[in-house]
């Protein structure tokens, strides 16, 4: 045995998408990851070890899917520079494992076929085994072999969860006997231009950097074949002098009369067919009961209705009946916080941080699991069942004028409920960068956070002013505003920044099946596994920081300060009831302070409680306002004061930072209301109303005019406050992208609110 | 029998593939599928906005944008009923006729 004993042998799982690779490798691995019946369902790299009698530990890596070795698409790059051990820390695989459906057999050769000229040790998996045997279909796996000369062929259901001992062995021959692959017996033509590439490459690197090229048979292929490969960037001389060697080369193909860029499919294709006939019988249509489906599913009238019943359905139940145990979560997060808050009543800083900071940092991202949940249920279901391509097809043309395609609507869709969701929801887009505009694309969907503040700020300003119906406009204006911004970015970003060129879009429609329950629920829980795991520690951390920013210093001289205005203000004013306002005031900031000085009568009692919690509120805004944040917040006021905005509502927009609702708690805090409030109380909406600029130029005018009203719910429409979105981003896409997401949306929210007001301030 | 365009074809039509360009990312991946001068295919279905297009050949289904469905050039199986509107307009084949003839292939 050659091997060196300091690393296993690498084994590379190579195969089209959706023949149940992934499949495969779940099940010799024991690691488990999700199941899909969509092509593209392996992005990212997946490897894995697993134990062989008589051979030991075995690395197990499972490649992306794809199609052919002429890549395309930026994942299929990553196959090719992994098989030819051009990706850093990966070498080249000891053995190949080529998985092909053995209900289309003659088009997954093709791969095979290409893979065997790396000159690798190779098998042939063939799955759907179960398939085969039901559509009365014969498979001679042995006359296959020996045709392909002698590699090991295991026949299996990996769905069925069918034994893979066969695999195993195959995989123990592949190390201990190294069976290789027949390499094609190319044309002589081919053959030629091959040797004529090979030897001027050599000559030219050799002269650049002083030793020969180093480009194996399989590579040299690729450069003859493909109109674009990842090879071209390994080989060392100036691209002017590649194209001219392979146009020399292809010319010889071509008068040899071939097409050069089809001669490989159209010699392995033959090759296929030899290899074929007699041992597999002919194939009685594969799909002939997907094919009745989709006559309907793919239908101009009868697909389309369908497709947005369905979607209808997903949207509702992400939107709706998430929101049953959301409603749960919440009600047990403050039932949480008022144990918590009771026990530790005695230490205000750890009280406010096991509240306002912990409980709620926990709060923070749990009430996003049952969206995502319930998300990845009908993703599973969709994908599983194979029309999840479909849905792709139906959509296409909607998203392909902006550099996108039909794989990004379920995820646009997804953000109007939540943008977490919708941003998990792009890893089923194949396609990096039509997947990464998406995800920038997303977090402008309206989402069910920036409700809250629509509410509030219509119900408190425009219903009162204008009247229900322009309210109801406003509240679809804003729904609206994200898309209107979304679609001209999108156009920009797939054209400038991500450069898309226009991506073939071929997309396999699959065969239709019944998703296994086993395997739903597995994705169901693994994405919520995820989340919580990925992007739930940055949520709590973002929260409690943000609540640590809020909270300290809490210095006492504020309390003491307040204090003694309160009381000042509330002898100056009144003076009837001087032994209330002196218990308020002496009292902790706490109720039962007030309530255990036993005020003679119930009014009064009720008095010095109103008194008592007007202090408590007044305290928490003083608090705020002195608090890191707060301090911020009046510092960054003349930011967007060009927007109109006092700097209780920058302090509100500092602080909403971790989640855009907040806005109204702390509206409720800063307006000495506390932050009980809800987006419909009333009390917030007058105090809002009335409230009035204390100095500068418009001193004793109303802070809240429409144009301020409107420039933050555009703000908030456009705006990037959501830690959940940006970790879930950071997460998916690296941290870069989720700093570009937050500045460009921030920065796009305060221009349209500063035009907003000073528009709006023209106008009226 | 003239050669058209394969996105000329309506839903249900059959199809021999006589053309094929090669030079797009698009057309190496159709042919990696074995979408090739010779094999017949179905024209499946169009999508609800016109574009992309499902076709089916060889046991598969796949579905692709009209303009990349240009690259193929078929010719008709079996006449529909009425002589379609596809069959009686001049092949818009300008890009196809460039190519190199597959028929080497």
């Amino acid at each position: 045995m050659k091997n060196t004993p300091e690393r296993p042998p690498l084994v590379a799982i190579l195969g089209n998408p959706n023949t149940g690779k992934s499949t495969i490798f779940n099940a010799l691995t024991g690691l488990r990851q999700r199941i899909g019946n969509y092509p593209g369902v392996t992005i990212s790299k997946t490897s894995g070890s697993l134990k062989i009698s008589g051979v030991g530990r075995v690395e197990l890596l499972d490649l992306p899917g794809l199609y052919s070795l002429a890549a395309a698409s930026l994942d299929e790059r990553i196959v090719i520079d992994a098989l030819c051990g051009r990706l850093p820390g990966t070498p080249i695989p000891d053995a190949l494992v080529c998985v092909a459906d053995a209900t289309n057999l003659r088009r997954h050769l093709f791969l095979v076929l290409q893979a065997a000229e790396l000159g690798i040790p190779l098998m042939l998996v063939l799955n759907h085994a179960d398939i085969v045997e039901k559509r009365g279909i014969r498979i001679d796996a042995a006359l296959l072999s020996r045709r392909l000369g002698g590699i090991p062929v295991a026949l299996v259901s990996a769905r069925r969860g069918g034994a893979l001992d066969d695999v195993r062995d195959g995989i123990a021959k592949l190390i201990l006997e190294k069976p290789r692959m027949e390499p094609l017996t190319w044309k002589p033509c081919v053959a030629e231009a091959l040797q004529i590439l090979d030897d001027g490459l050599a000559r030219e690197t050799s002269a650049k950097v002083g030793q020969p090229c180093p480009l194996s048979g399989a590579e040299l292929q690729r450069l003859l074949f493909d109109t674009a490969t990842p090879v071209l960037d390994h080989v060392p001389c100036p691209a002017e002098t590649i194209q001219r060697l392979i146009r020399a080369a292809r010319e010889l193909v071509r008068r040899g009369g071939y097409n050069p860029l089809a001669a490989e499919s159209v010699l392995h294709y033959e090759r296929i067919a030899s290899v074929l006939k007699d041992a597999v019988t002919d194939d009685p249509g594969v799909t002939a009961l997907t094919r009745s489906i989709d006559r309907v599913l793919l239908h101009r009238v009868f697909g389309a209705l369908i497709f947005f019943a369905l979607m209808v359905v997903v949207f509702l139940a992400v939107f709706s009946l998430a929101s049953i145990p959301q409603d749960w979560i919440g009600a047990g997060v403050d039932w949480l916080k008022d144990a918590a808050g009771g026990a530790l009543e005695g230490s205000p800083v750890l009280q406010s941080l096991a509240t306002d900071g912990i409980i709620a940092g926990v709060g923070a991202f749990l009430v996003f699991l049952p969206q995502i949940l319930i998300l990845f249920f009908f993703i599973a279901l969709l994908e599983d069942s194979g029309y999840m391509a479909r849905a792709a097809f139906l959509m296409d043309k909607l998203f392909a004028w902006c550099g996108l395609n039909g794989k990004c609507f379920v995820p646009m869709l997804s953000g109007y409920a939540c943008a977490v969701p919708g941003v998990l929801a792009t890893r089923t887009i194949e396609d990096p960068k039509a997947r990464l505009a998406t995800i920038f694309l997303v977090p402008f969907m309206s989402c069910s956070a920036r409700l809250p503040v629509y509410t509030l700020m219509i119900a408190a300003f425009v219903t009162p002013l204008c009247g229900e119906f322009y309210g109801g406009l406003a509240m679809l204006a804003m729904y609206l505003a994200g898309l209107a911004v979304a679609v001209p970015a999108a156009w920009v970003l797939t054209r400038f920044v991500l450069k898309t060129r226009p991506q073939p879009f071929l997309l396999e429609l699959p065969r239709y099946e019944m998703p296994k329950p086993h395997d739903v629920l597995w994705r169901v829980w693994q994405s919520g596994f995820e989340f919580v795991k990925r992007a739930g520690t940055i949520i709590f951390a973002i929260t409690v920081i943000v609540w640590a920013l809020l909270y300290f210093p809490h210095d006492d001289a504020v309390e003491e300060q307040v204090k003694k205005e309160f009381a000042a203000e509330q002898a100056q004013e009144a003076g009837k009831t001087p032994a209330a306002v002196a218990t308020a005031a002496t009292a902790p900031v706490a109720v039962e302070g007030a309530a255990a000085a036993e005020a003679p009568a119930d009014d009064a009692d009720d008095a010095a409680k109103a008194e008592a919690d007007a202090l408590k509120h007044r305290t928490e805004a003083a608090h705020i306002g002195n608090s890191y944040l707060g301090r911020f917040g009046k510092f960054a006021q003349p930011i967007f004061a060009p927007a109109g905005f006092d700097w209780k509502i920058t302090i509100g927009i500092l602080a909403s930072f971790p989640a855009r609702e907040v806005i109204v708690s702390t509206l409720g805090i800063t307006y000495s209301l506390g932050g009980e409030v809800e987006a419909d109380d009333a009390d917030l909406k007058t105090s809002l109303a009335k409230s009035v600029w204390a100095d500068g130029v418009n001193v004793g005018k109303p802070i809240f005019t429409l144009p301020v009203v409107f420039g933050i719910m555009l703000f908030f429409a456009l705006c990037s406050q959501c830690g959940a979105t940006l970790s879930v981003i950071a997460k998916e896409a690296g941290w870069r992208w989720a700093a570009a997401s937050f500045v460009f949306m921030t920065t796009l929210a305060w221009v349209a609110a500063v035009a907003c007001f000073q528009i709006g301030s023209l106008l009226t | 029998m003239r050669s058209i365009p394969l996105p000329q074809l309506s839903n249900g039509q059959r199809a021999r593939v006589t053309r094929l360009r090669t030079e797009r990312p698009v057309d190496q991946r159709l042919l990696a599928f074995g979408l090739m001068p010779g094999a017949v295919l179905e024209f499946s279905a169009s999508a609800p906005l016109g574009d992309p297009i499902a076709v089916f050949f060889q046991n598969q289904c796949v579905s692709l944008r009209r303009a990349e469905a240009f690259s193929v050039e078929v010719e008709l199986l079996e006449t529909p009923a009425s002589t379609g509107a596809a069959a009686a307009s001049p092949a818009v084949s300008a890009p196809a006729a460039k190519t190199p003839p597959a028929a080497a292939l």
